[in-house]
């Protein structure tokens, strides 16, 4: 079995067959490694079939508990995240979404006494296993924060910060491709193009947080995971971010996180609800907001409670 | 003294703010009033309090000189007619006696009887002047509290007023500290420039030769002195180079280790036995440095050297041979372990302020620890380390003790960390330890080595704050 966690440095290998999509012109195609085809490997998804034109499932998730020392924040939570498609986990504060979600890539190891049972695969590789390394995986799975947070470098270095650290290229003009390339699929290239040796950090909060996705993108991940993105923002940058989501779901698996209901009937084709640390209802996002089937997700849709 | 007076005043103010709450209380009854009553309580206080203590300080720094004025303005002609310097011995010991105490000689005809009548003035001058300041402070005290009575009422701004004074003092604090160093500068100033007077500046700043004794007596034997600081500003720099080279590394790697690498059991252990270096007081450094690392220092030196002579490096060795228990790598390498504390517990702080969501974000990007330290955290810190590593230059400029003992007095001008050296501050404690007279130029040299490490200092503060700018603007 290809272990997908481990490509070559230059990240060049694997699938590049690039399904044609409606944006190619926007894209570089000689130089940015196309998205890597979802794995041959097949996996039958639990989910029941979505009515949404939604991909393969991406990430499985097998029973998920989450323990911070005593304190179990995550209850079995099983969940199937499909590929190239929207999901938005939703649910009030301290329910579990973001410690879900930092499951995903491993970053609750960073947290001191977090424990993490069950498994989550991602094409069909448990995450969690000894044999993955956590680096590598995070190359594969990018993420964006609630704040942003542009490193105290240039736009330029901030987003070549990845390919950097992964040797991703060979050339000073290889990386030149990598950064115009990613700035543009954020949406960002047009305003910064001039300034680019200028301060990531001396940018507005709404052009911040884009330039942390071209960060994300930049090492051409396969799921991006979103914590609350647009809390931060006003809503013209939100709107500004959630169109970039809409245009990125036809390359990554996005998964957000958002406390904002129409955010997530908006940008999402997916939505999972969650409430006390255990996953309530899932499935597709028109059909959560239009006829939930537990009704704690109503009450919570309606703003009755959260 | 006029000092006592500041608990009476206390006491008063703390009346008049008793006193204020109760009139505010009694006048507000059914109004809605513009200020709290307490707020009242405390404008009373203000206005019984700052007349006077500011009568008293003003007494207390001033009534010295006026008496003295006015005692020697009235001296009668025989006295008057004196050499300066008896005429103030004469003024001091009728002072003395006025105020009680032994005159320190006796005096001749018709001093002695001089002597009693202008102690007797002097004394007079100095209990109306005391009893002058009194009455002052306690009119002031009674006026201010009686002005700030009449206008308690509902619709004084009292808040607004108070708040207004608490601004004033907390300027007045800052001030002090601001007027202290403007103090320090022009009492420097005033000694260094007799200095210069009697040493050219530009043989001070660019001679090579620094040998400040000098001939106390006439016919005494002895050099002229020669006063070029070179030596000393090079010993410095030579101490101040191998201090920070042992510190800035070690400081700032454990600084990263504790806050990056260390678990919280290792971190609870080992910042506080690092901070406990810090509390070592220098001169324990010092004996240190003179009576363990120096005599290891000078075996190992000596060893290698023996092992080498007969070889193709035989001058060395030779030299190797020779070498003291006092050099500068000793001094230096001792006050670089005096500032790993001090580096690595500044560093410690500013690495931690670096906000998590950085970290974070480097992390998601699949970077290790040591790349998320090297890329991230130390350039987004870099501001406050530079700051700290500066601060600790200073220190190790400013230090006195270890070198004194550990590197030696001899004004070399070398580089060689094997060499004995000597410092400014070394220098500024030898020249004014010990029997001094104050008007030679041997003494007088202190102050130029004062002002020009002050100077010195200054000008590495400016350029790190200009540093520190520059990245801020950058970064923020």
């Amino acid at each position: 079995m290809k272990l997908p966690f481990f490509r070559s440095p230059d990240g060049r290998e694997g699938g590049t067959t690039a399904e044609p999509t409606a944006d190619a012109n926007r894209r570089d195609e000689t130089v940015l490694p196309q998205g890597e085809a979802a794995s041959e490997e097949s996996f039958t998804p639990t989910v029941t079939a979505p009515k949404a034109p939604v991909g393969p499932t991406k990430i499985a998730a097998r029973d998920i508990s989450v323990f911070y020392g005593e304190k179990q924040a995550l209850h079995g939570i099983s969940l199937d995240i499909p590929d190239k498609t929207v999901t938005a986990f939703i649910g009030p504060s301290g329910c579990g979404k973001s410690t879900f979600l930092r499951c995903i890539n491993r970053m609750n190891d960073t947290i001191q006494g977090a424990k993490v049972t069950g498994q989550i695969l991602m094409d069909g590789q448990d995450v969690n296993a000894r044999s993955v390394d956590p680096v590598l995986l995070r190359a594969q799975v990018g993420m964006v924060f609630q704040k942003p947070n542009p490193f105290p470098k240039t736009i330029y270095e901030n987003v070549a910060y990845g390919p950097r650290i992964h040797g991703l290229t060979n050339s000073k003009a290889e990386m030149d491709g990598i950064v115009e390339a990613s700035l543009k699929r954020a949406g960002l290239w047009d305003e910064v193009a001039d300034r680019l040796h200028t301060a990531g950090t001396g940018l507005s909060g709404g052009q911040q947080q884009r330039l942390v996705i071209a960060r994300a993108i930049a090492v051409n991940p396969e799921v991006i995971l979103m914590d609350e993105p647009c809390s931060a923002l006003d809503p013209i940058a939100t709107a500004k971010i959630e169109e970039l989501i809409d245009e990125l779901r036809e390359r990554y698996c996005i998964v957000i996180v958002t406390h904002s209901m129409a955010q997530a009937a908006r940008v999402s084709q997916r939505t999972a609800f969650f409430h006390l640390g255990r996953l309530v209802e899932h499935g597709d996002t028109e059909e959560i907001f239009t006829n939930p089937r537990e009704r704690r997700t109503l009450d919570y849709i309606t703003g009755r409670f959260g | 003294m006029i000092w006592f007076l500041i608990p009476v005043v206390a006491v008063l103010a703390l009346a008049a703010y008793a006193v204020g709450l109760a009139v505010a209380k009694r006048r507000f009854a059914g109004a809605k009033p513009h200020s709290r009553p307490q707020q009242h309580g405390y404008y009373a206080l203000i206005w019984v309090a700052v007349p006077a203590l500011a009568i008293i300080i003003l007494a207390g720094i001033f009534s010295g000189p006026v008496s003295q004025n006015l005692v020697s303005a009235g001296l009668p002609e025989a006295v008057q007619e004196m050499e300066p310097f008896r005429r103030d011995a004469f003024l001091n010991d009728a002072r003395l006696l006025g105020e009680g105490q032994r005159p320190f000689q006796t005096w001749d005809a018709p001093f002695d009887t001089l002597l009693q009548s202008e102690a007797a003035r002097s004394a007079s001058i100095q209990r109306t002047l005391l009893w002058g300041s009194i009455a002052g402070a306690l009119i002031a005290a009674v006026l201010g509290g009686l002005l700030a009575f009449a206008q308690i009422g509902p619709n004084m701004r009292a808040r607004n007023r108070v708040e207004t004074w608490i601004g004033a003092l907390l300027f007045a604090c800052s001030v002090v500290a601001i007027l202290t160093t403007v103090g320090i500068v022009f009492s420097l100033l005033f000694d260094a420039l007799r200095f210069f007077e009697r040493v050219p500046v530009t043989e001070f700043l660019f001679g090579t030769q620094w040998s400040p004794q000098t001939a106390i007596r006439a016919d005494q034997v002895g050099s002229t002195g020669a006063f070029g600081a070179v030596p000393l500003f090079a010993g410095t720099f030579l101490i101040m180079l191998i201090a920070m080279a042992v510190a800035a590394p070690v400081g700032l790697f454990s600084a990263i280790y504790l806050s990056e690498y260390a678990g919280p059991v290792t971190r609870g252990v080992v910042k506080p036995l690092l901070e406990v270096l810090a509390g070592v007081p220098t001169v324990v450094y010092g004996f240190f440095a003179a009576l363990t690392v120096g005599p290891a220092f000078r075996e190992f030196f000596n060893g290698f050297g023996a092992l080498l002579v007969g070889g193709p490096l035989d001058g060395l060795g030779q030299y190797l041979m020779l070498v003291q228990n006092q050099m500068a790598l000793v001094a230096g390498a001792v006050m670089g372990i005096m500032l790993i504390p001090f580096v690595s517990s500044l560093s410690d702080d500013i690495i931690n302020a670096v906000p998590q969501s950085l970290r974070d974000g480097s992390y998601a990007m699949g970077a290790t620890k040591s790349e998320t330290v090297s890329r991230v955290l130390l350039p987004a810190a870099l501001p406050g380390i530079a700051g700290a590593l500066l601060l600790a230059v200073s220190r190790a400029i400013g230090e006195t003790m270890i070198v004194t003992m550990a590197a030696g007095l001899a004004a070399n001008l070398t580089f060689n960390p094997l060499d004995t050296v000597t410092t400014v501050t070394v220098q500024i404690v030898t020249l004014l330890t010990g029997d001094q007279e104050f008007d030679s130029a041997k003494t007088l040299a202190a102050f130029g080595l004062g002002l020009t490490l002050f100077l010195v200092t200054l000008l590495l503060n400016i350029v790190a704050q200009r540093i520190v700018q520059t990245y801020r603007e950058q970064y923020d």
